[in-house]
């Protein structure tokens, strides 16, 4: 990756289909969690979540075939539909063949294997939709997506984990370095599956459900999380190069400036090890992009509410920070809970907003601090101010991590 | 174009589990004897199926290949994974204790999770699984990727990739590696694809009808489809260079790729060939090669009606008269479809042909389709002179991904 520039941005999520309104929501640290009817734990109680029940991804799609879409592979679609529009390309101003796909979908057809299952199950295998099959494998989406906006160039699918989609920004942006394509849609989308709900209840990474005034304990990088709250949505980053969107005036919302990813298998991730990889990540990302801790104006921290991996994170942080006199950090999954692959692209849209608009969103119902992170990194409120550099971070409880430099400007060197 | 810039990159090792044969040297013998690995299907009952016969390796011992707990922890399809993974390295006679491992990248390309995750789910979904006796880890199959597990034994600590690029999986990642040694971020990159035989991949292909009855046939009159089949390749990846400097065996030279999209339907190839096309045409200018340098093509090859006709078409719209002179053959005539380790046993067979100027033959081609009239190597292996090698993979979703290899001496351009 040189520089990259990020022309176009769209996204699905419990608040819409608005950027601007989504982020102004995030400044305002709203939390549209839920009851979750589609999954009832043990109690019988329907589990929390950030679900996009309301909003209707289809209605900026064609019509023809979407009976057949999974809702993941909308969610993506709608996204990736939205970005392209918000860059100003059209299938009229773009070759097709110059316009790629690239998605994260480590989870985002678990729905569809489970329907699958659930068909074979009841009606012996013989008897299963061909169609159900077809969504279920996992560079689908990224497929329906290509037929739908008539993009002919490359189309992959990176499924590595949950830091998989800040990856699929990365691998775009390589691409578009030495390839033939002048616009590479990247992104993800995660529809909420009651049985990932279910997997993830019974491994006890979910947030009790009894927790301050009955919302869970679901509380990023704060002492008083007890785990995740899954969440559903779309992102969708519009990719050029630096040359592409100047020959055409378009409008940059900023640049993707330097990016790393690291894996470390220490399992549960608590260890020191896990720590010196994720600081390591951080700063080699840093590296990249030419530019020192100090620089940075805030980072949108991947902290997922897991305490384990949210004291790595925090502990990270601390070890790249520990000479810069203040950091930002900020933990968006409080707002918009546990998205998966979808998470990383939904904090560089964030990272980008917060450029344009110059606002540091907060930690939404933060009260006490992780006691690994930097003393005051975290706000409960908007922070306003200029916002060049955003240090994006996502990690996956696999071991995986990824950062990536988003910036105001293009890199120095 | 990226073939004039940054290193020249060789292959110095390479692994293989499949059918016909474990290890790269004793599958080439098999493969270049024609020998088929078609027979009922062991793993389920296959009552309620019209097709019967896969190709699932029988003689794959992982106590072989891996430790005790590898071989107790981690499912087929990683374990394949890792013992190819572990045979390219030994191949390729490296010490990784001696290797920056943050400079080794790492991808495999799939179609499907690890089945041992889908196994999970549908125990859970048939209530035979209650939720206290989940295993720890029933979506884990992230950390339990084929890559995931290569990276956590080899202890390596480079830029991860589970690329689920379907039947094109595998040239995907031969791509993301190159372009990574090329820019630097990696000095090494072990690559490949990875599938296990399920019971899933079966009945969707089962209820596509495109499943064959006893063998695949490729362009062979009244083929009936593929063969659903499992295996694993892998190989090392590193500067021209740097592989001389080291004293290692050069088996090939990986001399460019290109890489596509129909974006027209998510299950049936485009009837012209369009987007296949693209990505030839891409491979060759990457590789900086006009089609005359090119002796042979392993085909995509699947026996199914369409693709081998479609393929026949380009071939000869691209090579023109040079198609004549071709040599082509497609390896799933033998070892049948391994899905997301199709593309990176086929480049494994590409290496060999480069390296011995052999070429292993089309199996069951009785009866030539009148559509399908260039030389396939109908039933017999064929020494020539193989200069340049071309690798099609063209998958499920529309994804079309070819990689071009070359010898490596000073005939190669």
């Amino acid at each position: 990756m040189d520089t990259t520039a990020i022309t176009g941005i769209g996204i699905v999520t419990p608040s819409g289909l608005d950027t601007r309104q989504w982020f102004a929501g995030l400044c305002r640290g709203r939390r549209l969690l839920r009851p979750f009817a589609g999954y009832a734990d043990a109690s019988g109680s329907n589990r929390s979540a950030f679900a996009a029940n309301d909003v209707d991804p289809a209605k900026v799609l064609p019509s023809k075939g979407l009976q057949y879409f999974g809702r993941t592979h909308l969610l993506a679609a709608a996204a990736a539909r939205l970005a392209m529009t918000d860059c100003g390309m059209t299938a009229e101003t773009i070759d097709p063949a110059h316009m790629g796909v690239v998605m994260a979908m480590t989870f985002g057809t678990l729905q569809n294997i489970a329907r699958f299952y659930e068909q074979a199950l009841a009606d012996g295998p013989a008897a299963v939709s061909p169609l159900s099959f077809a969504n279920t494998v996992a560079n689908s989406p990224a497929s329906r997506t290509a037929i739908i906006l008539g993009a002919k160039g490359l189309n992959a699918t990176l499924a590595h984990g949950e830091n998989a989609g800040l990856d699929a920004v990365a691998y775009s942006a390589d691409q578009l370095d030495q390839g033939p394509e002048r616009l590479i849609l990247a992104g993800s989308g995660y529809g909420l599956c009651p049985d990932m709900m279910r997997a993830y209840d019974a491994r006890g990474l979910l947030a009790p459900e009894a927790g301050d005034k009955g919302q869970p304990a679901f509380f990023p990088l704060d002492n008083r999380t007890g785990g995740l709250v899954l969440g559903e949505a779309a992102a969708v980053l519009a990719l050029e190069t630096v040359q592409n969107a100047l020959s055409r005036n378009a409008r940059v919302y900023g640049y993707a400036i330097g990016h790393a990813q690291g894996f470390n298998p220490d399992w549960p991730p608590n260890g020191n090890q896990a720590v010196a990889t994720v600081a390591a990540t951080m700063q080699r990302a840093l590296d990249k992009a030419g530019l020192s801790p100090a620089q940075i104006d805030w980072v949108a921290a991947g902290a997922c509410g897991h305490p384990g991996l949210d004291s790595v994170e925090a502990r990270a942080i601390t070890t790249v920070f520990a000479n810069t006199a203040k950091i930002r950090v900020s933990a968006l999954k409080s707002m918009t809970g546990e998205c998966f692959d979808t998470a990383g692209p939904l904090a560089v849209a964030a990272a980008l907003l917060s450029m344009e608009q110059g606002a540091i969103p907060p930690t939404a119902g933060v009260l006490h601090p992780h006691g690994d992170l930097p003393s005051g990194c975290l706000s409960s409120k908007a922070v306003s101010g200029p916002v060049r550099h955003v240090l994006v971070n996502a990690l996956s409880l696999g071991g995986g991590c990824s950062s990536l430099v988003v910036s105001a400007n293009r890199r120095a060197c | 174009m990226l073939s004039c810039s940054g290193p020249r990159i060789a292959v110095t090792g390479m692994g293989v589990v499949s059918v016909i044969g474990t290890g790269y040297a004793a599958f080439w013998q098999a493969a270049l004897s024609g020998r088929s690995g078609f027979s009922p299907v062991r793993l389920f009952d296959t009552a309620a199926y019209r097709c019967h016969i896969a190709a699932e390796v029988r003689d794959f011992d992982p106590a072989q290949h891996l430790t005790p707990t590898e071989t107790a922890t981690l499912g087929r399809q990683s374990q394949m994974a890792l013992a190819a993974a572990r045979m390219a390295v030994a191949d390729a006679g490296i010490d990784l204790r001696h290797q920056d491992r943050h400079k080794i990248a790492c991808a495999a390309g799939l179609l499907v999770a690890e089945p041992v995750m889908h196994q999970h789910l549908v125990e859970q979904l048939d209530n035979r699984a209650p939720m206290t006796d989940l295993s720890p880890q029933p979506y884990a199959f992230p950390w339990t990727s084929p890559a995931a597990s290569v990276v956590r034994a080899l202890d390596l600590e480079g830029p991860c990739q589970s690329v689920y690029c379907a039947c094109a999986g595998g040239n995907y990642a031969l791509a993301w590696g190159c372009e990574l040694i090329r820019q630097g971020v990696a000095g090494m990159a072990l690559i490949g694809g990875a599938e296990a035989f399920n019971q899933a991949t079966f009945t969707g292909f089962h209820q596509w009808r495109s499943l064959a009855p006893e063998r695949c046939q490729p362009f062979c009159k009244g083929r009936k489809g593929l063969i659903v089949g499992e295996g694993a390749a892998f190989m090392v990846i590193e500067p021209v260079e740097t592989a001389l400097a080291n004293g290692r065996n050069i088996h090939a030279r990986v001399l460019g790729h290109g890489l596509s999209c129909d974006a027209h339907h998510l299950t049936a190839p485009h009837p012209d060939g369009e987007g296949a096309a693209r990505a030839v045409r891409a491979a060759l200018a990457d590789a900086g090669l006009t089609p005359e340098h090119i002796d042979y093509v392993s085909a995509h090859g699947t026996g199914t009606e369409a693709n081998d006709r479609i393929e026949t078409r380009l071939l000869k719209e691209i090579f023109g008269s040079h198609s004549r002179d071709l040599v082509i053959s497609s390896i799933k005539s033998m070892i049948g479809h391994p899905m997301g380790a199709a593309s990176a046993i086929e480049a494994i067979v590409c290496c060999l042909a480069v390296s011995r100027d052999q070429v292993p033959p089309t199996m069951h081609l009785d009866d030539p389709d009148p559509a399908c009239d260039l030389d396939y190597a109908a039933n017999r292996a064929v020494a020539k002179p193989i200069r340049c090698a071309m690798n099609n993979a063209f998958g499920f979703g529309g994804i079309n991904a070819v990689v071009i290899f070359g010898k490596h001496d000073s005939r190669t351009p």
